[in-house]
C-alpha cells in the first residue's frame, strides 16, 4: 500500500490507530524536530531513539527536551555527521538493537535528519528489518523556510565541501558508460549548480516539484525560478517533475527519468525535501545500479531555517522486497 | 548514431569534450601542443589548470580517433597511442573504501580498481578507431586473449574458468568482449564495497587482484605488440585526477616513480588540488626528476601573444562551423567612437613624443599611454570612469585572462543576449554595448557572488574566515592601487601585477595561495631586485578589470612589495588606497630596477 496522508499533527495519534513499538527521531536546530515527539508523547511509546549531531551546538537544546519529553523510554545516540562511516555504524547498532523476531512497529519522523543520514538510515532499515516489521514514515512541513526572508533570498545552507556517495549507496558506476546525473532541485540552486559542475555528466536532468504537490505554494515558484536558472546555465538539461510530498510519485519520476537513458551510469543527488528523498532512496534501493550522492554543507541557516507547519505527511513504506 | 553537435546552436557554447564527435574536436581545436610540447611526448607529465582552461579538450584531441583524422593517418602510423581516462567524482571514490582505511587491503584494492578503470577506457579508445584497415584480424585479438591475457589474470589471481571469445566474433565484438571482462571486474569490486558497507569486521574479498606493474604494463606491452597499435607509447590520460582519494593519489604517483615511459607515460590532469605527491611507499615524486610539469594559467600569462593567436583561432573556427563568415574582430567589434578617441590621443603622443615622449619610440608611448590617457580623461567628466567600454575582440580576449571558457562563456552569454533581442537564430556580430554590459556583469559576478560562494566552501573556521577576508582586501586594495596607477602620471600606468621583494609571512603567503586557487591571481616568477636570482609574481585576474576601470590590454608593469605592505593591504584596503591616492604609488611601492617596459613575454 502506496499510500500517503497529509494531516494534521494533532491527529496523528489518531490516524496510525495503533502505538508504534519503536519511534526513531533526530535532534536538530530546527523546532519542527520536536513537532512529532510531541505530539506522540502522550502514547508513550515504548522504545524511541533520539538521534544528536555532537558536531551542532545548536541541537543540544532540542536533545535534550526530547530526552525530557521521552524519559527513560528514550535512548540517545550520538553522531559526528562528519564521519559518515561513525555515523552509519552507530545508526546500525541502535536499529538491530531494537529488532524483534516477531515483527515490530517502526514509525521515524524523517523531518530532521540530514538527507545523508536520511538515506544511510532507509538503507539500514533495509539491511536490519524483517518482512515482519512495519515501517511508517513521518514528516512535519513547514510554514516558512528561511523565515523572514524574501523570496530571492531564501537560504537553507551555504557553501559545498566534499560531495560523496551516499554509504550503502554506491551504484553501479562503469567506466565504459557515460555519466547521467539526476538532481532533485530544491531551495538549494547554487548547490545544485556546483553538484552538476563537480561532476561534468554527459546527461543532465533536473527535476523541480510539480505545482500540485508542491508543499507550498511560495516553495513552487521558488523552484520554477530556479529551474529557470538551471535550464539558461546548462542548454543540454532535461526537465523533469517530482512530487516534493509524495514519496511513492517521487521514486517513480526518478526511475521513469534514470531510464530516459540507457546504459548510462546515473548517480542521483536529492536535494528537496526529505519526502523526495526517501523517494530517492526507495528508488535505488530497488535499483542498485543508482548511485546516490550528497554534497555536504559548511553552513545551515540555523537561526532561521524554518518554522513549524501544523501538518505533517504520513506513509507507510516496504523495503524489504524491491520496491517500484 | 553520433549525437548531433550543440556547437551548431550557438558558437561560442561550451560542451564537454568525452561527448564531442572527433570530427568535431578536430575541426574545433586549435594546436596547442607547441605551448605545451611535453604533453604529446614520452615522459611523464602533470597538466596543471584551473576548470575550463582546455586540458580535458586537449586530452580528447589525443585520443586515436581524432588523431587519425586530424594527422589522416591510420592507427599504426599514429606516433602514440592515446587512452582518455575521466575520473568523474564518485567514479572512484567511493565511501565505502573508506573501510579500508589505514590497512594493506585498502592498497591492493584501490590499484585493482583504478587498473581496471583504466583497462576498460584502455578498450574503449580501441573500439573508437577504424581497425579494419590495420591489418588485423579477429584471431591476434583472440590470441593476445589466450596467451597473454588469460595468462595475466590468472598471475593476478583469477579462479575458475575464463570464457572464451564468442567464435564468429568481429574484430570490434572481440574487443568489446575484453572490455566487459574488465567491466564485469569493476562490477564485482563495486559489489564487494557494497558488502562492505555497513560491516565493521573484514570481509573477504576473491576476486583478482591486479596491479600496475604485473597486469596493466605487461598488458600494456603485449597489447603494443600487435601489428595495428603505433610504435610510440601509449599515453594514458588521467583527466582530473583531483577526484582520486588520497590512497588512489599515492597509488598512481607509485606509477609515475616507475621507469616505463618508453612503454606507458602517463600524463596527469589536475585542477590545482591535486592531494598529494608522496607515493604508496612515502616516497615524493619530484619534477624533472620523475615527472615534467606544466601550468596552462602560468604559460598563458607569460605568452600572451600566444594566447591571443590560440583564442583567435578557436573563435575563427567556431564561426566557420556555424557558417558565419566575419572575422573574430568583425564578429566582437569596438566601440568606434571609443575607438577614434583613443587613436586621437595617440596621434597627439605620436607628435608630442619628439620634444616630451618618455619611450624609446613614438609608437611605445602610443601603445602605453593612450588607452590609460582615455579612460582619465572619463574619469575627470563622469567621475565614476564607467562609460569606459570594455568591448572589441582584442579586449575581451584580454579579459579572459589565459582561460578558454571565460571567452567561450562570456561570448556564449552574448550570443545568446543577441539572439533573443534579435529574434534571429542568425547573428553576425555583437552589439558592443551587450559586450560590455557581460564582461562587466561577469566582473562584478567573480569579485561578489563567485567570491562569496567559494569562500564558503572553505571551512568556517576562524583562521579561513580571516584568509577570506584578507584576500577579498588584498584584491581591493590592488585592484584600487592599480587604478590610481592608471590614473597617474607615472611612467607604466598599466600594472596588473605585484613581485615580492622578500619572503612572505606564512600567513601571507596562505592568503596570495587562496587567491591563485580560485582564479583571483595568476602565480609565476621574475627576475629579483637584486638580479640574482628569481622570486613571485602574482599577476591580478584581468576579468576583474571592469570592477576596478582597469585598462586590460597590457600588463607589462609590475611593482616590488614587501611583505609589511601586503599585509598593511590585507588588513586596511581603504586607507592603503587612500595613501596613495594622496601621496602617489612611490610611497608605498619599490620600483623594480630591471626594465618596466620589457618585451610583450616579459612576464
Amino acid at each position: 500500500m502506496n499510500e500517503t496522508r497529509r494531516l494534521k499533527l494533532a491527529e496523528l495519534g489518531v490516524v496510525l490507530g495503533v502505538v508504534p513499538d519503536v519511534f526513531l527521531c533526530c535532534a536538530s536546530f530546527e523546532a519542527r524536530s520536536m513537532s512529532v515527539p510531541r505530539a506522540l508523547a502522550h502514547l508513550r511509546i515504548a522504545d524511541s531513539i533520539v538521534f544528536a549531531n555532537t558536531e551542532s551546538a545548536e541541537s543540544v537544546a532540542s536533545f535534550e527536551y526530547l530526552a525530557t519529553l521521552l524519559g527513560p523510554r528514550g535512548r540517545h545516540v550520538q553522531l559526528a555527521l562528519s564521519d559518515p562511516l561513525r555515523c552509519a555504524d552507530a545508526l546500525y547498532g541502535a536499529v538491530l538493537h531494537t529488532v524483534s523476531s516477531h515483527g515490530r512497529h517502526y514509525l521515524v519522523d524523517i523531518t530532521t535528519f540530514t538527507h545523508e543520514l536520511l538515506l544511510v538510515l532507509m538503507r539500514v532499515l533495509q539491511l536490519v528489518l524483517s518482512d515482519k516489521d512495519r515501517v511508517h514514515l513521518v514528516y512535519t512541513t513547514a510554514a516558512e523556510y528561511s523565515v523572514g526572508d524574501e523570496p530571492g533570498s531564501k537560504w537553507l545552507t551555504k557553501g559545498i565541501g566534499e560531495i560523496r556517495s551516499v554509504l550503502g549507496f554506491p551504484g553501479m558506476m562503469l567506466p565504459a558508460r557515460k555519466l547521467h546525473l539526476v538532481v532533485l532541485s530544491g531551495f538549494e540552486g547554487e548547490r545544485a549548480e556546483r553538484v552538476i559542475d563537480q561532476f561534468e555528466p554527459d546527461r543532465i536532468s533536473v527535476g523541480v516539484g510539480a505545482p500540485e504537490s508542491s508543499i507550498t505554494s511560495d516553495h513552487y515558484q521558488i523552484n520554477q525560478a530556479l529551474q529557470s536558472r538551471l535550464a539558461a546555465k546548462y542548454p543540454a538539461v532535461e526537465l523533469f517533475t517530482f512530487s516534493p510530498s509524495d514519496a511513492f510519485q517521487t521514486q517513480q519520476a526518478v526511475l521513469r527519468q534514470a531510464g530516459r537513458f540507457p546504459n548510462h551510469n546515473v548517480a542521483v543527488a536529492a536535494m528537496n525535501t526529505k519526502v523526495s528523498t526517501v523517494g530517492a532512496a526507495l528508488a535505488a534501493l530497488g535499483d542498485d545500479s543508482i548511485q546516490l550522492c550528497y554534497a555536504t554543507a559548511h553552513q545551515y541557516n540555523v537561526a532561521n531555517y524554518s518554522s513549524p507547519g501544523e501538518d505533517c505527511i504520513l506513509f507507510a513504506v516496504t523495503l524489504k522486497t524491491p520496491v517500484g | 548514431m553520433p549525437e548531433p553537435s550543440p556547437e551548431s546552436h550557438n558558437p561560442f557554447a561550451v560542451q564537454t569534450p568525452e561527448g564531442i564527435r572527433a570530427q568535431d574536436v578536430v575541426s574545433l581545436f586549435v594546436d596547442v601542443f607547441t605551448d605545451f610540447f611535453n604533453i604529446p611526448k614520452i615522459g611523464h607529465t602533470f597538466l596543471h589548470g584551473p576548470r575550463g582552461s582546455g586540458k580535458s579538450m586537449m586530452f580528447r584531441y589525443l585520443e586515436p580517433d581524432c588523431q587519425c583524422l586530424a594527422l589522416q593517418k591510420r592507427v599504426p602510423d599514429l606516433p602514440f597511442f592515446a587512452v582518455y581516462i575521466s575520473i568523474k567524482n564518485t567514479d572512484l571514490k567511493l565511501t565505502e573504501l573508506q573501510r579500508l582505511e589505514n590497512k594493506h587491503s585498502a592498497l591492493v584494492l584501490n590499484e585493482h580498481f583504478l587498473v581496471v578503470h583504466v583497462a576498460v577506457k584502455l578498450f574503449a579508445s580501441l573500439l573508437k578507431v577504424d581497425l579494419d584497415d590495420c591489418g588485423v584480424t579477429p584471431d591476434q585479438i583472440r590470441s593476445f586473449y589466450q596467451k597473454d591475457l588469460k595468462r595475466l589474470l590468472r598471475r593476478a589471481g583469477w579462479q575458475g574458468d575464463l570464457t572464451e571469445i564468442p567464435e564468429n566474433a568481429d574484430i570490434a565484438e572481440c574487443l568489446r568482449f575484453l572490455q566487459e571482462m574488465f567491466n564485469d571486474q569493476q562490477a564485482a569490486v563495486i559489489s564487494y564495497l557494497r558488502r562492505l558497507s555497513f560491516s565493521e569486521s573484514p570481509v573477504a574479498y576473491s576476486g583478482p587482484l591486479c596491479g600496475y606493474l604485473d597486469f596493466l604494463l605487461p598488458l600494456i606491452r603485449a597489447l603494443k605488440a600487435l601489428p595495428f597499435m603505433p610504435r610510440g607509447p601509449v599515453l594514458l590520460l588521467m583527466d582530473d585526477a583531483d577526484n582520486l582519494n588520497k590512497t588512489q593519489t599515492t597509488i598512481l604517483n607509485s606509477w609515475v616513480s616507475c621507469r616505463t615511459q618508453a612503454d606507458v607515460s602517463l600524463k596527469i590532469s589536475t585542477q590545482l588540488n591535486y592531494k598529494t605527491y608522496l607515493t604508496a611507499t612515502g616516497q615524493t615524486i619530484d619534477a624533472p626528476h620523475d615527472f615534467s610539469e606544466v601550468n596552462i594559467s602560468a604559460v598563458y600569462t607569460s605568452m600572451k601573444r600566444k594566447y591571443f593567436e590560440r583564442v583567435s583561432e578557436i573563435v575563427l573556427r567556431r564561426l566557420r562551423m556555424n557558417e558565419i563568415n566575419a572575422t573574430p574582430d568583425e564578429f566582437f567589434p569596438p566601440y568606434e567612437e571609443q575607438e577614434q578617441k583613443i587613436k586621437e590621443i595617440g596621434e597627439k603622443l605620436r607628435k608630442e613624443w619628439e620634444h616630451s615622449g618618455r619611450g624609446y619610440r613614438a609608437s611605445d608611448d602610443v601603445v602605453r599611454y593612450a588607452r590609460p590617457n582615455y579612460i582619465a580623461s572619463l574619469q575627470g567628466i563622469h567621475k565614476s570612469g564607467s562609460t569606459y567600454k570594455y568591448c572589441g575582440f582584442e579586449q575581451l580576449v584580454h579579459l579572459s585572462s589565459g582561460i578558454v571558457r571565460y571567452f567561450l562563456e562570456a561570448a556564449s552569454l552574448m550570443y545568446g543576449e543577441m539572439q533573443a533581442a534579435s529574434g534571429s537564430n542568425m547573428v553576425n556580430r555583437i552589439d558592443p554595448d551587450v559586450q560590455d554590459r557581460v564582461v562587466r556583469e561577469q566582473a562584478t559576478a567573480f569579485l561578489f557572488s563567485e567570491f562569496d560562494r567559494w569562500s564558503s566552501d572553505e571551512s568556517d573556521d576562524d583562521e579561513a574566515l580571516n584568509n577570506t577576508r584578507r584576500l577579498r582586501n588584498l584584491i581591493r586594495a590592488l585592484g584600487g592601487t592599480f587604478h590610481q596607477i592608471l590614473l597617474s602620471d607615472a611612467s607604466e600606468r598599466r600594472v596588473f601585477s605585484i613581485a615580492l621583494s622578500e619572503d612572505p609571512d606564512p600567513d601571507v603567503l596562505e592568503v596570495l595561495r587562496l587567491g591563485v586557487r580560485y582564479g583571483y591571481f595568476h602565480q609565476s616568477t621574475i627576475g629579483n631586485k637584486e638580479g640574482t636570482g628569481r622570486t613571485r609574481l602574482y599577476v591580478l585576474n584581468r576579468r576583474l578589470a571592469p570592477v576596478f576601470t582597469l585598462d586590460p590590454t597590457g600588463f607589462v608593469g609590475y611593482k616590488f612589495v614587501t611583505n609589511g605592505i601586503l599585509r598593511e593591504a590585507m588588513e586596511k584596503p581603504t586607507t592603503f588606497v587612500g595613501r596613495i591616492r594622496r601621496a602617489g604609488p612611490d610611497s608605498v611601492f619599490e620600483s623594480p630596477q630591471m626594465p618596466l617596459f620589457g618585451g610583450e613575454d616579459a612576464l
